[in-house]
């Protein structure tokens, strides 16, 4: 595109989104951050006071305007970008429409200051409300700054709508910190009432901008993704499901490099973590999607916050592919920090007495426990087969979507040894260089999910016939609910008939879980389902899983233990119950001989 | 107190007792054996409130006498023992046990905090041959239910019929019948035996080949046999009327080899033995039998040649109550009916009434 700003025709005018494009001092951010970035800046400044309301400022080092052009650049329509509407099916700025300087100057007063390589000084022009009010020789290096000050001074109505300056300089940063994230190319410095507040270095590395934004801590927490596919490719991280925050805060998703709210990818994304974080949690994640120009539409919302991607259908899918595929590789146990020995300082003899022989006592009971167990059967020491150390990287493979590539966990698991079980609820699984304490119950009720889930979707239950009907007494509500629901009732696998106007007679029962209180398990059910109707399916099989599973605080034998190890570590994803808990934890031999100050 | 006894006697008065003594006992005190020596014999008892056993053997008394000892500890100790006589008796706070060289001294503990075994009026009794019970008991067992919210079907059904001693026990998935001939025993009984009982019975029936004396009242029963005593109390409530869900009329009857049955059956369990207990599937084609399962791990099929009246058909089942049956089965031939794809079979002998096994199939998705 040429330099030269152009006012656009009405006809191509007219085919732009209109509306508002200055709502808050963060929206007023937003676009003169793009026009930076359209500029080619790779150093971007930005201050602000007062939650933007009072002053804005963004300079860049970016090509500049021209004196000439400056007066268009404040008209309605006149942009740089595009000459004519079929630009916009191949467009590459973040700007296109001509409307941003004009719709800011107008509600507030605004100083252009601007230089381009090719001349020896900048100019400075003062808008107020829009009327170009000076022009004058200034001092600069090649670049753009512009100012924002009384934003909205003219139009009290929208004043109003503003919140208070703290939340205006949430809303300020988190704009800017998505920029930041989207155009890794730039250095970003935002300052906040004179104190610095966020700054990258422009590297081109995501990894680096993530660490200015959100700190180095964020580091343990995230898995990279990287894959390309048919019609798209995606790259950035996403967090570890136990990093996930309370609120959707955290989640910035670019489409070409733009922040764009999609919520259809939100949901292909957060449906990959489903069953792995808990409810009213939600996934960490920086993802650039990158998809050919003319399968995406930019025109669809006056502030450009929404775009609209041709096969998106398409996309759904395999995004929500490639999360899920990235979160199964990581497969990484749950390692609780918080488990520390205290140990006792000399000067608390007293005390040290009586900690020393509690510790020494739980520890002989733990190890009389686990001799127990290893005495009754030996077999799993017989257990040789080859292990292969599943690798450590973390990042998608490109390309392949087919199942095969996965490794499977269930031939990944031996040689292991059931060490014992304790407090009747946890299972001991010793690995050579580290243990696993399985939650029995939470296993045990994930296992079952799983495969009542299977059956479910692929409509291949198989239905027990029992012996004598079970009579359920049910209100008339949930007589009512039963009825909506009976074709749903019936896939799961139950068969009933009703019996009288307050109950009904089962006749047969999933055959997974054949073993449980089938009265209990099928009143559990019909609660849950009535008190969470947004996900049916999900709550009615966790709900039979939950009642179907051992309870804690059962003996198990080792058999049993066997039996819930081994088919739950065939799963995609043995680690978290369907509720986003996790099923074990690991702790490694090293910890213990850090805890026994074996090594130091 | 003060005897000598074998070490043999004692290894197996010890055996007997600790079955009705728990790890883990609710009150400390049940963890202890009881030892009474009276007249020329001692009793040992175990109690765990739920089922009781005493156990008596006949010993070299020189004074009379009772203490209690730690169960644990006082087992150990005979089975560590060599086969020399062993002389055993109280001596102020201490229980003295010497055996050839060794002395052990031992804490023991004052009888009165011991619960005292319920007594069993012996008015009504059965009689059968310990042979014959441990068979029924086997053969039943496995189909007690283990839901507690039915508690009466956690318990077998004995029941008494015509010169017949029948065991019957039922889940919400199969019911087993066994019967057996008993002569002389004109008196009608019912009453349902907790499983867990009936499981340590098991185990406590060491010799196949005497009387087995079984008392029992409204709450409670006790099987004498040998030197041992086993109380228990029973399951209270109308046991369900079984009679009522055993078909009569069918439209396929099968013939099988019950050992070329069972391998079938266990070769087909190797595909199946998987959380999603994949069914079993019989198909009765002319007389050939076709058993197919499709199992997560992979599939297998199998042919066996049979005897058949009446349809073809096709049904499928929960192979590990098919096995639990067929595994009972102590005949060269079973005789299987079927009522429909969706109602039970029932397996039964050719000629005559000694078992039957009803299991409920699986509905499977087409
Ligand atoms: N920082 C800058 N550096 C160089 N040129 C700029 C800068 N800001 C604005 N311009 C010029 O001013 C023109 C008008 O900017 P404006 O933001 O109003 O419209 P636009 O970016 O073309 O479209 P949009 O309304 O979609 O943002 C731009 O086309 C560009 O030529
Ligand atoms: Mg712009």
């Amino acid at each position: 595109m040429s330099g030269k700003i152009i006012i656009l025709d009405e006809f191509t005018s007219n085919q732009i989104a209109a509306g508002e494009v200055v709502e808050r001092p963060a929206s007023v951010l937003k676009e003169l951050i793009e026009n930076s970035i359209d500029a080619g800046a790779d150093r971007i400044e930005i201050e602000i006071k007062n939650g933007g309301i009072g002053y804005i400022k963004v300079s860049d080092n970016g090509k500049g305007i021209e004196q000439e052009d400056i007066p268009m650049a404040f008209e309605r329509h006149g942009t740089s970008k595009i000459r004519q509407i079929s630009d916009l099916s191949n467009i590459t700025t973040m700007g296109f429409r001509g409307e941003a300087l004009p719709s800011i100057a107008s509600v507030s007063n605004v100083t252009l200051t601007t230089r381009t390589s090719e001349n020896e000084y900048a100019v400075k022009a003062v808008f107020e409300a829009l009327q170009l009010k000076s022009i004058t020789k200034a001092a600069r290096a090649p670049g753009t700054t512009v100012e924002v000050r009384n934003l909205f001074f003219n139009t009290p109505a929208r004043y109003k709508f503003l919140k208070g300056d703290i939340q205006e300089t949430r809303y300020c940063t988190d704009i800017v910190l998505r920029l930041a994230l989207a155009n890794t190319h730039a250095a970003f410095i935002m300052i906040c009432n004179n104190e610095e507040v966020i700054r990258t270095n422009g590297d081109s590395e995501l990894i680096n901008s993530i660490y200015g934004v959100y700190g180095r801590d964020i580091a343990n927490d995230i898995i990279k993704v990287n894959a390309q596919s048919e019609g798209f490719s995606v790259s950035g991280y996403i967090g570890k499901p136990f990093a996930s925050r309370g609120n959707r805060q955290h989640q910035s998703l670019f489409v070409n490099n733009r922040y764009v709210k999609y919520p259809e990818l939100n949901i292909s994304i957060e449906r990959a973590y489903e069953t792995r974080i808990m409810k009213g949690k939600f996934p960490f994640y920086v993802l650039k999607l990158d998809i050919p120009a003319q399968n995406l539409d930019v025109n669809v919302h006056p502030a450009k916050t929404e775009v609209k991607i041709s096969n998106i259908s398409d996309i759904f899918g395999k995004l929500n592919f490639i999360i899920k595929e990235a979160l199964d590789k990581e497969q990484e146990v749950f390692v609780p920090s918080s488990i520390k020995p205290t140990y006792i300082k000399s000067e608390e003899k007293k005390e040290e007495k009586n900690t020393i022989i509690d510790f020494n006592d739980q520890l002989s009971k733990f190890s009389e426990e686990v001799h127990q167990i290893q005495q009754n059967s030996n077999i799993f020491n017989e257990q040789k087969t080859e292990y292969k150390e599943q690798t450590k990287d973390n990042a998608v493979n490109t390309g392949k979507f087919d199942k095969e590539n996965i490794i499977k966990n269930e031939y990944d698991i031996k040689p292991y040894k059931i060490a014992g079980q304790i407090f009747n609820t946890y299972i001991i699984i010793d690995k050579n260089e580290y243990i696993y304490i399985v939650d029995q119950h939470a296993a045990h009720e994930k296992m079952v999910y799983e495969l009542l889930k299977k059956d479910y979707e692929n409509r291949t239950v198989i239905s027990q016939q029992i012996m004598v009907p079970i009579e359920v007494v049910i209100t008339s509500t949930e007589m009512q609910f039963i009825s909506q629901n009976s074709e749903f009732i019936r896939r799961v696998g139950f068969d009933y008939s009703e019996f009288g106007k307050n109950s009904i007679l089962i006749r047969e029962i999933p055959s997974t879980i054949n073993e449980c209180d089938i009265k209990d398990a099928f009143k559990a059910m019909l609660d849950d389902m009535q008190n969470e109707r947004k996900d049916k399916v999900h709550t009615a099989l966790y709900s039979l899983a939950c009642k179907a599973a051992v309870k804690a605080n059962k003996k198990l034998d080792e058999k049993q233990m066997q039996y819930i190890f081994e088919n739950l570590m065939k799963l995609d994803n043995p680690f978290t119950c369907p509720h986003g808990r996790p099923t074990m934890i690991k702790m490694t031999k090293y910890d213990f001989d850090k805890f026994f100050k074996r090594i130091v | 107190m003060n005897f000598i006894c074998t070490r043999k006697k004692l290894q197996e008065a010890v055996n007997s007792v600790s079955k009705a003594i728990s790890n883990n006992p609710i009150m400390p005190v049940l963890g202890n054996i009881y030892i009474k020596v009276k007249d020329s014999q001692i009793i040992f008892r175990g109690y765990d409130l739920e089922i009781g056993i005493e156990h008596v053997e006949d010993a070299e008394v020189k004074e009379e006498g009772e203490v209690l000892v730690n169960s644990r500890l006082f087992s150990d100790i005979v089975r560590s023992l060599g086969e020399e006589e062993v002389e055993i008796f109280t001596e102020e706070n201490k229980l003295v046990i010497i055996s050839g060289n060794a002395i052990f001294n031992i804490r023991w503990l004052d009888t009165a905090a011991f619960p005292k075994l319920p007594d069993v009026e012996k008015d009504n009794k059965v009689t059968i041959k310990t042979e014959y019970l441990k068979n029924m008991i086997r053969n039943t067992i496995f189909s007690v239910s283990t839901n507690e919210q039915r508690l009466i079907l956690t318990g077998a059904l004995f029941e008494s019929e015509e010169n017949c001693f029948k065991m019957i026990t039922l889940d919400s998935f199969r019911m087993s019948i066994r019967k057996e001939y008993i002569l002389g025993n004109e008196e009608l009984f019912k009453f349902v035996i907790p499983g867990k009982t009936l499981n340590e019975l098991l185990k406590l029936i060491t010799n196949d080949d005497e009387e087995i004396r079984i008392y029992y009242e409204s709450t409670q029963v006790m099987f004498e046999f040998g030197n041992c005593k086993f109380i228990s109390k029973l399951l209270q409530g109308d046991y369900f009327n079984y009679k009522a869900i055993i078909p009569k009329e069918f439209i396929t009857k099968i013939e099988v080899n019950v050992n070329e049955f069972r391998e079938i059956i266990e070769r087909n369990m190797l595909v199946s033995d998987d959380g999603r207990k994949a069914p079993l599937i019989l198909e009765i084609n002319e007389n050939i039998l076709t058993a197919n399962t499709q199992g997560e791990a992979g599939n297998v099929t199998e042919t066996l040649y049979i005897k058949k009246e009446g349809k073809d058909m096709r049904i499928g089942f929960n192979a590990k109550y098919l096995l639990d049956a067929i595994k009972s089965i102590n005949e060269e031939k079973v005789r299987i009916s079927f009522m429909g794809e969706t109602n039970a079979c029932i397996l039964t002998p050719q000629n005559s009434d000694e078992f039957l096994y009803l299991i409920l199939p699986v509905r499977i998705a087409s």
